[in-house]
């Protein structure tokens, strides 16, 4: 099988069996070689003029810090050790999410084989210039054999080959995708982490609304436009509806905050008219009853007893409102495929106790709100530090 | 309808009266003022109308106000609609038939459904407003497609349209044979026969590029037809890929063809009839029985002559499905309003290509398969 080795000055054309990393030693967790190339990644995305055009890379330089990825590594008990090669699918456009999971193998000192998505953009390759380029310093050289950056054209490689390398694979992508890559041979032993369709919701408590002030509300405002804004909404942690609980009495008084929050940056031209379409399909079909735009929000109130986020939601900052009397009302309508909850007004112990009951089958994490795209190695329900390593016992 | 209107008159006679005063009219000297005064009462029965017979259309716009002044207020349907829902205003008994999308670009084909009386009203208006261009003789014709497109079961809006220029010709010709190839033979007979009388070419913009005028190059082959009218229509998207523009296409068919009558029209599948024809200064024209506005694509609000938004197109056509007024995915601007040099009347605008593509982002996107 040939692939595309992505390199500092382009991509050379290899055989499969060429990389280095299917030969390369494993680290241990949390070798200091690690914590060294993640800060200076780190710094680079922070620092650099071209890396700070995108907010996605400056969220993932500040996750990157040296106390942050810390703080992940001391949860880790016992004698852990890494698996060995994994191999990660990534998604095709958003652009930094298999960073995440990439870096958490890399700290679990695994070697890793990561398939990149062709469809380029200006953040991938700025993302990946950057990467190759401190991966190349001759201090992480041990790194640099141990983890390849690839291109395959699944047109005309089945990735077969790949596939049975991996011990472990990170699968990233729709349903339809992770479910083609799990169908392809594997070691019997290997290990998937499925990251497939999820979408999320944030809860705001109208009753704590109406008791707040409008600095307070800012702040609400701010965070929530933090959570829907990047990659369009489209990011499976990002709300793509929002479940509005008690008291209806400042629901407007917050839109028209959240309105003043998104700034006037340049919008792409078609997306009000995608808005519109996705809204008027709402509406017509009788999922919503009505339209309002808030800013660069598109808001349809939906009727009662309809699916939090309907599987055809396009991102685009469209942001349905479930209106329910409270929290209990919220459970019938959690299902498998809700990922984050981003909650506001809520004490963290009612909600421990609501996401405890045995029905409640979707909830992998719940965050305040403004935090929704923070990423944790605890993600669509896994640890995933602890399912990269490999846990050693001697008794 | 079954109320009675204050003129004693149900609303169904009295949008019937009103088109037919329209469609007798000439189509293109009414000033834009005049015109918006004789469709507003038009659209506000036809708004009323779809208010009453499509739940789709209720519950879009049960609540938005009938316009009361100008066109420019009345709400207007997103186009993908069409490719999404059956948005009917007639009962299953009255449907006469579906006329469906091409798609060419699209996987999910508009479907349009039709009663007799909007299906013959798309015709006569087609008729009306193309008279005007070539005449009202019967000319003999040639179809650049092939005769395959009117035997699919489903109604296709290329045969829709086929169909209703047939109206102008007389012992059509196919210049295609049923797998796309130029049907040599045919053509040359029909130009040979042809060569000093007038005849109607019609086809589809992309089709009368693709299939006959690169197939002519290739064989080398030049036919003279140079007292014929070529109408086509179907929108510039696959030949602005290949760098082909107006004019070029315009000089092509002149050289190969002789061809200096060319009028290209831009009509939507979804307001079939009532076509915006190019008129002699390159301007597309709105006739009497259509209009446009053109829209801020953030905003949505209209925007004056000379701004470049999308395109809402208003037909007064459509009772048997609510698309009497669509918001498009085209680009376009007004040029100008009862001024353009060739003396028609009312608004002429130009169109600009289509909306870009969504780029679906997102961790489950499919879009790189596995």
């Amino acid at each position: 099988m040939k692939v595309d080795w992505l390199k500092q000055a382009g991509a050379e054309s290899v055989s499969l069996a060429a990389l280095p990393a299917l030969q390369a030693p494993l680290q241990r967790p949390a070798a200091s070689i690690t914590a060294a190339f993640t800060q200076k990644l780190s710094e680079a995305l922070m620092r650099t003029p071209q890396c700070r055009a995108f907010d996605e890379l400056i969220a993932l330089g500040f996750w990157l810090r040296k106390s942050n990825l810390q703080a992940y590594m001391q949860d880790i008990d016992g004698m852990a050790k890494p698996l060995g090669l994994v191999v990660h699918y990534t998604p095709a456009n958003v652009d930094t999410m298999f960073m995440y999971s990439w870096v958490c193998s890399l700290l679990a000192g695994n070697s890793n084989i990561v398939r990149i998505s062709t469809k380029g953009s200006a953040l991938q390759s700025t993302l990946l210039d950057t990467l190759l380029r401190i991966l190349n310093e001759p201090e992480f050289s041990a790194l640099e054999q141990a983890n390849q950056f690839i291109q395959f054209d699944h047109q005309q490689v089945s990735g077969e080959a790949l596939s049975l390398c991996a011990d472990a694979r990170i699968l990233w992508g729709g349903d339809a995708s992770v479910n083609r890559i799990r169908a392809l041979p594997v070691k019997p032993r290997c290990r998937d982490i499925s990251f497939a369709d999820r979408h999320s919701v944030c809860a705001i408590n109208g009753d704590a609304v109406t008791a707040a002030d409008d600095t307070t509300l800012k702040r609400l405002a701010e965070g929530l436009w933090r959570d829907i804004n990047p990659f369009l909404q489209q990011a499976c942690s990002s709300p793509r509806a929002l479940v509005w609980l008690g008291s209806q009495a400042d629901k407007q008084r917050f839109f028209c905050l959240l309105a003043q929050w998104q700034g006037t940056q340049p919008v792409l031209e078609n997306l009000r008219n995608e808005q519109l379409a996705f809204g008027q399909w709402l509406v017509a079909t009788g999922q919503a009853s009505a339209l309002q735009q808030y800013g660069r929000l598109c808001i349809p109130e939906m009727a009662a007893g309809q699916p939090l986020v309907a599987p055809e939601h396009p991102g685009q900052w469209i942001l349905p409102v479930h209106s329910l009397p409270g929290l209990p009302d919220l459970s019938r309508l959690i299902t498998a495929k809700l990922q984050t909850l981003s909650y506001w007004g809520l004490e963290k112990e009612t909600l421990v106790k609501f996401l405890a009951e045995p029905s409640i089958t979707g909830v992998d994490r719940a965050v305040p709100v403004g935090q929704a795209l923070d990423f944790s190695p605890f993600w669509d329900g896994y640890d995933l530090i602890a399912e990269l390593t490999r846990q050693v016992r001697v008794h | 309808m079954t109320t009675q209107s204050l003129s004693g008159r149900s609303p169904q006679e009295h949008y019937e009266t009103l088109y037919s005063a329209l469609l007798e009219a000439d189509m293109y000297n009414i000033a834009q003022a005049d015109k918006e005064a004789l469709l507003l009462p038009l659209f506000k029965l036809l708004h009323d109308w779809h208010l009453t017979r499509s739940v789709h259309y209720h519950r879009l716009f049960g609540h938005t106000e009938s316009p009361e002044e100008a066109l420019a207020e009345l709400p207007y349907l997103a186009v993908r609609l069409f490719k999404q829902l059956a948005l009917k205003s007639i009962s299953e008994d009255q449907l006469f038939r579906v006329l469906q999308s091409s798609g060419t670009t699209a996987q999910v084909p508009a479907r349009v459904f039709l009663d007799k009386d909007t299906s013959a009203r798309q015709s006569k208006a087609l008729v009306r407003i193309m008279q005007h261009f070539i005449g009202k003789q019967r000319l003999p014709m040639l179809i650049i497609d092939s005769p395959a497109v009117m035997d699919k079961s489903e109604f296709s809006a290329r045969a829709a349209g086929i169909q209703g220029m047939a109206f102008f010709g007389r012992k059509p010709v196919y210049a295609l044979n049923n797998d796309m190839s130029l049907n040599e033979e045919a053509i040359c007979a029909f130009a040979k026969q042809h060569n000093n009388t007038p005849v109607l070419l019609f086809g589809f913009t992309f089709m009368v590029w693709l299939h006959f005028v690169k197939a002519l190059q290739r064989r080398n082959l030049k036919i003279a037809l140079p007292k014929g009218v070529l109408v086509h229509s179907g929108g510039w998207k696959k030949l602005s890929e290949q760098q082909v523009d107006n004019s070029t296409f315009k000089q092509t068919l002149k050289s190969l063809c002789g061809l200096s009558h060319i009028y290209n029209f831009y009509g939507m599948a979804e307001q079939v009839g009532s076509v915006f024809v190019e008129c002699e200064a390159g301007h597309l024209h709105a006739p009497l029985l259509a209009d446009i506005v053109i829209r801020d694509p953030i905003s949505l609000a209209p925007l004056p002559i000379g701004k470049v938004g999308l395109i809402q197109v208003l037909s007064v056509i459509p009772t048997s499905y609510p698309g009497h007024s669509i918001l498009t995915e085209d680009k376009g601007q007004v040029l100008g309003v009862d001024d353009c040099s060739c003396g028609r009347k009312g608004q002429y605008f130009a169109v600009l290509g289509r909306l870009p593509k969504t780029e679906i982002r997102g961790c489950s996107d499919t879009g790189d398969k596995a």
